[in-house]
């Protein structure tokens, strides 16, 4: 049976995620680099709830990503949705994630997703792996992605609900002493 | 307690299903299905505000911060802006009130090229909410202003790149700089050749079509050619010989182009209304 209020909080997560990607990541670059709120949100939800919501928030996330930008619709989605899925599949047979492992997988989870979609824009006639700023752009989004995890694992956690990965011993409960 | 996401029933079939559905998304899109086109639209519409006011409302903070971030380019902004200013009092500007400082902008937005071709002014927008879009910029302006795909942009000084999405009253401009985006070009001595960016921030060349036996040299200017079916009329400047490399394996020469505009502070810009042949 469809939990709706789960399904609302994950609504105004990926919604609350998009705003903060439009109003406040153009504005405060680091390194001229801009946060990529949108596949924080997808790796979040991998994290806080496993593979098949991090595959379904990472498709949503990707999709409003693609419809705000001049790119081919859709890439981000696929983009997003693999790596939400590999996330929580990498993290499904552990019990324990300790706050600083979790945030070092977001930032290696952000490192890929960048990659991934750039290779998918560069398949679609893009020239995104030619782009001189390419591993600056990959490793100083990881390295803000994981900063931001902090704060937004904890609100992933709480748009999934009961079913979070966190109860006691689960992975976003532990905090790394 | 149970593996997390071990209760779930079937991940598997889900990401199959959100590949599926992406595909059938991308697919879509490459094929101009009208309904993704008013989606887009839609949510273009919806968004452009929602990213203008957070943009003015962050103003205060984002100085603050690029003061933080970028004090290196802050400190020879710096040194550039008291030249200026140096320049202008000469010119009794200092004075000016801030109606003449539109005035001065309107005249700064003259573009000395192209008389004959009806012109739009548009602002740039905010609307760059990835790394990855750096050779794109957003502009104020759509097909409710009469613009279309395929027309030119440009600055007071020259050539910045051509219409690539148009929305209602918004549009997406791909710049010269794109490694993509290929023009034909015409020197000083009217040889021709094509010219092509590689990316943000690195240098425009022309490395097709000038032969060792042409004639060109440090400073010529470089124009569009205009020729039969080009993306773009004849005679917008593009910019200036920087450096010239002789290629004798290929039997060319290579030049690499000082761009007449500075792409990297667009804000007034004119999008000339002419369009391209199909």
């Amino acid at each position: 049976m469809t939990d709706w209020t789960m399904v609302s909080r994950w609504c105004l997560f990926v919604l609350t995620m998009a705003v903060l990607q439009i109003g406040i990541a153009p504005n405060f670059m680091f390194f001229g680099v801009i946060a990529d709120f949108m596949l924080l949100a997808a790796i979040a939800a991998g994290v806080a709830a496993g593979p098949q919501r991090g595959a379904v928030v990472g498709f949503f996330a990707g999709l409003a990503y693609d419809l705000m930008r001049p790119g081919p619709l859709g890439l981000s989605a696929l983009a997003f949705s693999l790596v939400g899925f590999a996330v929580g599949s990498l993290l499904v047979s552990v019990l324990q994630v300790r706050r600083w492992l979790a945030a070092g997988i977001v930032v290696v989870a952000t490192m890929v997703g960048e990659l991934t979609a750039a290779v998918g824009a560069q398949l679609f006639g893009g020239e995104t792996l030619a782009n001189p700023r390419l591993w600056t752009i990959v490793v100083v989004t990881g390295l803000v992605n994981g900063a931001l995890s902090f704060v937004v694992l904890p609100v992933a956690r709480w748009a999934e609900g009961a079913n979070a990965m966190a109860d006691g011993g689960g992975m976003l409960g532990t905090i790394d002493g | 307690m149970a593996a997390p996401g071990a209760h779930r029933r079937s991940p598997r079939f889900t990401i199959i299903v959100m590949v599926v559905l992406s595909i059938t998304v991308i697919t879509l899109d490459a094929r101009d299905v009208p309904v993704i086109g008013a989606i887009r639209r839609g949510v273009m519409r919806a968004v452009a505000p929602v990213g203008d006011a957070m943009s003015s409302a962050t103003t205060p903070f984002r100085n603050a911060w690029n003061g933080i971030t970028n004090y290196g380019d802050l400190e020879s902004e710096n040194q550039r802006l008291r030249k200026q200013l140096d320049a202008l009092s000469n010119k009794d500007v200092l004075n000016s009130d801030a109606e003449e400082q539109v005035k001065r902008l309107k005249e700064q937005l003259k573009v000395p090229f192209a008389p004959d071709i009806p012109k739009q002014v548009a602002q740039v927008s905010s609307g760059n909410f990835s790394s990855f879009d750096d050779n794109t910029a957003q502009i104020d302006k759509g097909s409710e202003s009469g613009l279309k795909v395929g027309m030119p942009v440009v600055t007071a000084a020259g050539l910045i790149g051509s219409i690539e999405k148009v929305y209602v009253n918004r549009s997406v401009v791909r710049l010269i700089t794109d490694p993509g985006v290929n023009i034909g070009i015409k020197l000083k001595s009217d040889d021709l050749g094509v010219g092509r960016g590689t990316g943000a921030g690195k240098p425009w060349l022309v490395d097709r079509g000038i032969g060792l036996g042409d004639d060109v040299a440090k400073g010529d200017p470089v124009t569009t050619s205009g020729l039969e079916r080009a993306k773009f009329p004849a005679g917008l400047p593009i910019g200036t010989v920087r450096s010239i490399t002789r290629n004798q394996a290929d039997q060319i020469q290579i030049l690499e182009v000082n761009l007449v505009a500075d792409l990297s502070r667009l804000d007034y810009v004119q999008v000339l209304l002419w369009e391209p042949a199909p």
